[in-house]
């Protein structure tokens, strides 16, 4: 019997098993497939033991009713850290004044400290990983306070470094504990700090690469292609975040110049900047969409269909608002809407198809 | 080792790491002599309205820098000198030319009455600089001298022409010529340049000339008259700490917002700050004492 690497590993093999044995139900009952009693209960006990066994050692949900507690169990621990993480940087802020430069330096230190030990310290005996994605948060939420502190305390200049360290613990704590969140604070921390050296390295002073939004798209293609170099059999969840945080950046970086071409470095006129952008960004809506189909890569099929849309809509505004009657406007907008849905089901006419070896 | 053991580890050492980087960082620029220390009052250090008094979620005190520089008019009108240390807010200095600018490696091809010239130049994003601060020096002493003179021509107009707005002129210039020589501050940016060494070899008195780091960039001033200047936009870092031991010696100053300035408000109170300088060009409050004065 293989052990699942990871937590959502074990959710996915659990699910599987109440799908099949949903499907082996339905099948009995219309006939089509009949295993003998002692074929049955082979088959019902081994089920029950792996989903026991992985109960015990990764807190799965072991149905549909554990699967909603759990969805609000989510929610909760995220809306936590959030609070606790804010809580983290009010206490320090209204007690500061009154501490040597001593004591704020050992506070902060010991505090990034000995958050991220308890973290590693929790995720050692919490299965369900809840408490571990509450505390790991705080922890970081302690880092990022520490070197922000230690900067004004000591009046340092900012500097870009913080952000690598930042990224550092938070890969740390994302590939220690298997949290997505904690793998995109890593990734934005990444993105910031790339931006931020490609900015200086062009002279500018690094704090205005936002200014400049196409210094996403190299880190954007970095993180898109890094799960082809990364071993990820214990973390299969994550390489979707990476194309996903990948493609959000990357969207985001063209939706803004699509509508703000005076941030671009091209040398041309800011129309034809905007136009550039906008017939990239529908080019690249269809082209994710197909990569995604292609590759079963779901968050793919997501961005870049509703990336799609956005420009489409966006588009559509700038054209005809405000020569259109409004009742007019809707309806183009309606009508478009329609065409989406038969072409993507066009579309998934064809991948079902070709699926199941049938020439489409 | 298990896996936990292991990322526990590294994750300490990472933390561990970085703050002895952060923290050897700030004795380096501690250590041995300052590149430079000012004596400054509470006229060149400002207390942002965002502290104690108006913010009571945040218990620690910052100063910044109060900085003023010289008007970017070619021909300083009355207007500019009444202007210049009242709320010092000017920060395209005139002396910041095209030559200064080009030294940064900024774009000064194209004409500033070229059309789309003014995008041209707005676009292009700040660069790293350093600033050279001048205190109570020649540059003070000009723009002092200068508001000596603008008061004594207001009360001669007065003399010779006594109607009610002549006197209330005379009034303005002498109230703003005694405001600049008891509450503005007298600290002014007087050059830049990308090369520590080149500045402090122009400028040696390094208890008269800090220098500082900041941002530059290029702004079109006067475009009918084709000048483009250069614009300071801030200092690094914007705001120094005040540490605990030192508290003390900011008590009863008010936060000085422009209106507090302008209304006299709050007057100083005759204290004097040793704020130095380190290699790393980071301040930091050393000391501080009654002004007998």
């Amino acid at each position: 019997m293989t052990t699942p690497a990871s937590r959502t590993a074990a959710q996915e093999r659990a699910d599987e098993i109440h799908v099949f044995q949903r499907e082996l139900a339905r099948l009995e009952t219309e006939g089509a497939l009949l295993l003998s009693p002692e074929q049955r209960a082979a088959v019902d006990a081994h089920h029950a033991a792996l989903i026991a066994r992985f109960g015990a050692d990764f807190d799965i949900d072991r149905d549909m009713g554990s699967k909603q507690l759990s969805a609000g169990m989510r929610v909760a621990s995220l809306l936590g850290a959030m609070a606790l993480s804010a809580s983290v940087f009010f206490v320090f802020y209204q007690f500061w004044g009154s501490l040597t430069t001593p004591a704020q330096v050992a506070i902060l230190a010991g505090a990034a400290l000995g958050t991220f030990a308890l973290t590693m310290w929790i995720h050692s005996r919490d299965s369900s990983g809840y408490f571990t994605n509450l505390a790991a948060t705080v922890a970081f939420a302690c880092f990022v306070l520490d070197l922000s502190m230690l900067g004004q305390i000591f009046n340092v200049r900012p500097t870009d470094a913080a952000l690598l360290a930042w990224a550092a613990v938070a890969f740390v704590l994302a590939y220690g504990c298997d949290l997505r969140v904690m793998l995109m604070a890593g990734l934005a921390c990444v993105f910031a700090f790339t931006c931020a050296r490609l900015a200086s390295w062009s002279g500018v002073h690094w704090v205005s690469f936002n200014e400049r939004p196409e210094n996403f798209f190299l880190p954007a293609a970095a993180a898109f292609f890094a799960p082809r170099f990364i071993d990820h059999t214990r973390r299969p969840a994550f390489p979707a975040v990476y194309r996903l945080f990948a493609l959000l950046a990357a969207f985001l970086t063209t939706l803004i110049l699509a509508h703000w071409g005076r941030g671009s470095y091209l040398p041309f006129d800011r129309e034809t900047i905007e136009s550039a952008y906008q017939w990239a960004a529908f080019v690249g809506g269809a082209l994710v969409s197909w990569l995604g189909i292609r590759r079963g890569w779901r968050e793919c099929v997501d961005v870049g269909v509703t990336f799609f849309v956005i420009f489409l809509y966006s588009k559509i505004f700038e054209w005809w608002w405000e020569s259109m009657p409004k009742y007019l406007f809707f309806l183009v907008l309606g009508l478009t809407a329609v065409v989406i849905l038969l072409v993507l089901r066009r579309l998934r006419r064809s991948v079902a198809l070709s699926s199941a070896g049938v020439p489409s | 080792m298990t896996r936990i053991r292991r990322f526990t580890w590294i994750g300490l050492g990472v933390i561990a790491v970085a703050n002895a980087i952060a923290l050897s960082g700030a004795a380096w620029n501690r250590s041995g002599e300052p590149e430079s220390t000012l004596a400054l009052t509470d006229r060149e250090l400002r207390i942002p309205d965002s502290n104690p008094d108006a913010n009571r979620e945040n218990t620690g005190l910052s100063v910044r820098l109060e900085w003023c520089a010289q008007p970017s008019r070619l021909r300083p009108t009355d207007d500019d000198l009444r202007e210049v240390g009242v709320n010092c807010y000017e920060r395209v200095p005139r002396w910041f030319d095209r030559e200064r600018l080009a030294a940064f490696g900024f774009h000064l091809d194209l004409a500033p009455t070229a059309t789309g010239a003014a995008e041209y130049y707005n676009r292009q994003l700040p660069r790293p600089a350093f600033v050279v601060l001048e205190l109570a020096g020649p540059t003070y002493q000009s723009i002092l001298d200068e508001h000596r003179a603008l008061s004594a021509t207001a009360d001669s107009v007065a003399a010779a022409h006594p109607d009610s707005l002549s006197r209330r002129r005379a009034k303005t210039a002498r109230e703003r010529l005694a405001w600049f020589e008891g509450q503005a501050s007298r600290l002014f940016a007087v050059d830049v340049g990308s090369d520590l060494g080149d500045l402090r070899a122009r400028y040696p008195d390094r208890a008269m000339y800090a220098i500082v780091r900041g941002t530059v960039r290029p702004r079109i001033m006067f475009p009918e008259n084709g000048i483009v200047l250069g614009e300071i936009r801030e200092l690094e870092p914007a705001q120094i700490q005040v540490p605990k031991e030192f508290r003390v010696a900011f008590e009863g100053l008010l936060p000085r917002s422009s209106y507090v300035r302008q209304k006299g408000i709050g007057r100083a109170q005759n204290r004097e700050f040793t704020i130095a300088f380190g290699k790393r060009l980071e301040p930091w409050i050393a000391g501080w004492r009654k002004n007998p004065d």
